[in-house]
């Protein structure tokens, strides 16, 4: 390869990368720059006030239900997308099953997120008569997270659990056994990696929750029957009814950091991990 | 067969067939494995030796294999035991030396767990017992809570032949278990298995001649999926009878 050329080429993916961290941290500086002016105790505190509604007061029932939402959510998804990743991975034995589970995934993962809430109000309200809630929005988002969750899942146990399972299975153990007393600790940092991600994508998703159970105002959910507020589902409303772009960008400030904290905790998670074990029950073992 | 002459027997076989879906892979196979001596497979690259050692313990079936005969685990046909059973009976060590990410202590317990239930000090005790047996004990005495991963190449393979050790198993299949080792790992895992032949019947598939030469009793050597020849250590080694025999021993010896 010519000298110009291949300087060319590490030049334009240079940039490239560049572009990926510039993306990044544009998004974050900005909406922290943006949103910081309005932070306060006040605003984290207490619930939305004034005429229109959010031109005052805080956001603290809308952060409380984004937690709640993106938990259940985060929690359906990843209880189907792991146990449908698990199936495929270690007890499908039919090449044509495997098939057609892989391409639901993936069918699943192109919808757009706005017909996990036009089918979560058709099934789960219209027709199931339930009340948009808590527990409906969280259904409609979960379903959104199983492709999310089960893609990566699967991809986990291929590379971390597959090389164990003849290990383990010419000790003349099940396979069964070997996937709780062995795959799945070995796995469980990044399965639970994968579990915060879709937990943080499904608290940024507006679409399925709109139809389902977020709304205007409401105080803190006290059960899974009760409509919630949502941050993004709040900062929805404040652009598009042009009642305050400074709320709504402290609104994305508050999500942001919620999003981070969530990403930190795995992280900090993962430091007490050492392969398939806690690091204080090996050094309790040691004692 | 006499009966007497069955019972020196560990492993008995064929004729069998091996296939991986359509493929045939292996060719009526028949084979005798005796009783604590040591029986090396050798032959060249994919001529079969890992395919037959798996149609051993039927480990070739989690690869979608399919063995069609009969092969006979002291008497019994392996092929209509619980495979888990087998499994147990006949341990096996692989080429890579896998430990499981946990202490060097949870990688024996993991199997003595699933199989017996021994209290805390039993269990220590034989976690004790199967590291010394494979000569790892004395190096890692001092902390048994110690990752496993952080063993070096040759100590992880000596801590997945205790791991195998821990079932109790009557056989044990070793695939190439030195390959990825150096000469004094391998000199140390040749000594162990050595030791262990008194107690065990071991069968190990091996692509270096002068390992099979310095460890084994008996020799089966196989070509393109078939068994060529079979025959006591020395007398493959010095009278062999098959002409691809002769060809391979005068090969990878001048090599």
């Amino acid at each position: 390869m010519k000298f110009s050329r291949r300087w060319g080429v590490r030049i334009l993916f240079a940039v490239l990368g560049l572009t990926v961290i510039f993306v990044t941290f544009g998004i974050f500086v900005y909406v922290f720059y943006k949103g910081s002016d309005v932070i306060s105790l006040k605003f984290l505190l207490e619930k939305p006030s004034g005429l229109p509604i959010g031109t005052d007061g805080g956001v603290f029932p809308a952060i409380i239900g984004s937690l709640y939402h993106g938990l259940l959510a985060g929690l359906f998804g990843s209880l189907i997308g792991i146990g449908a990743a698990l199936y495929l991975v270690f007890f499908c034995r039919s090449a044509i099953l495997k098939k057609i589970v892989q391409v639901s995934f993936y069918f699943l993962a192109g919808l757009p997120s706005i017909i996990f809430g036009l089918i979560g109000y058709t099934v789960l309200i219209f027709r199931f008569g339930l009340e948009r809630s808590l527990l409906c929005a969280s259904v409609a988002t979960g379903m959104m997270l199983i492709p999310y969750v089960g893609i990566r899942a699967q991809k986990i146990f291929q590379e971390e659990g597959l090389p164990y399972l003849m290990e383990s299975q010419s000790l003349g153990i099940s396979k069964a056994y070997a996937v709780r007393k062995l795959i799945l600790p070995v796995c469980f940092v990044n399965l639970l990696s994968a579990s915060a991600l879709a937990m943080a994508y499904g608290m940024g998703a507006v679409a399925p929750m709109m139809y389902t159970g977020a709304v205007l105002y409401a105080g803190v959910p006290e059960g899974l029957d009760r409509p919630f507020m949502s941050l993004p589902y709040h900062l929805y409303i404040l652009v598009i009814n042009g009642i305050s772009v400074e709320f709504a960008y402290g609104t994305a400030f508050v999500l942001l950091v919620l999003i981070l904290l969530i990403h930190f905790a795995v992280r900090g998670t993962a430091f007490f991990r050492e392969g398939g074990e806690w690091r204080w029950r090996r050094l309790r073992n040691k004692r | 067969m006499e009966t007497a002459e069955k019972q020196a027997l560990a492993i008995h076989g064929g004729p069998f067939n091996v296939y991986y879906g359509r493929k045939q892979v292996l060719y009526d196979i028949s084979l005798s494995i005796e009783k604590n001596k040591i029986t090396s497979i050798i032959g060249q690259s994919g001529c079969g030796k890992s395919t037959l050692l798996k149609s051993l313990n039927r480990i070739i079936e989690e690869e979608n294999g399919k063995i069609d005969g009969n092969i006979h685990l002291f008497g019994k046909n392996i092929l209509t035991m619980h495979k888990e059973k087998l499994r147990k009976a006949i341990g096996m060590v692989f080429q890579e030396p896998i430990v499981f990410p946990f202490s060097i202590e949870k990688n024996l317990t993991y199997g003595l767990d699933y199989h017996y239930s021994f209290n805390k000090k039993e269990r220590r005790e034989k976690v004790r017992h199967y590291l010394a047996m494979s000569g790892l004990y004395e190096e890692v005495k001092g902390d048994l809570s110690m990752p496993a991963t952080h063993l070096s190449g040759g100590q992880k393979q000596r801590l997945a032949i205790s791991r195998a050790l821990s079932v109790e198993p009557e056989i044990l299949l070793l695939d190439e278990p030195c390959s990825a080792l150096d000469m004094k790992n391998t000199l140390l895992i040749e000594e162990l298995l050595l030791q262990l032949k008194s107690q065990y019947t071991i069968v190990i598939v091996t692509h270096n001649l002068a390992q099979a030469k310095r460890i084994s009793d008996h020799v089966i050597f196989m070509d393109g999926g078939r068994i060529i020849e079979t025959a006591p250590k020395e007398k493959f080694f010095h009278a062999p009878e098959h002409p691809l025999s002769v060809q391979y021993i005068q090969y990878m010896e001048k090599s």
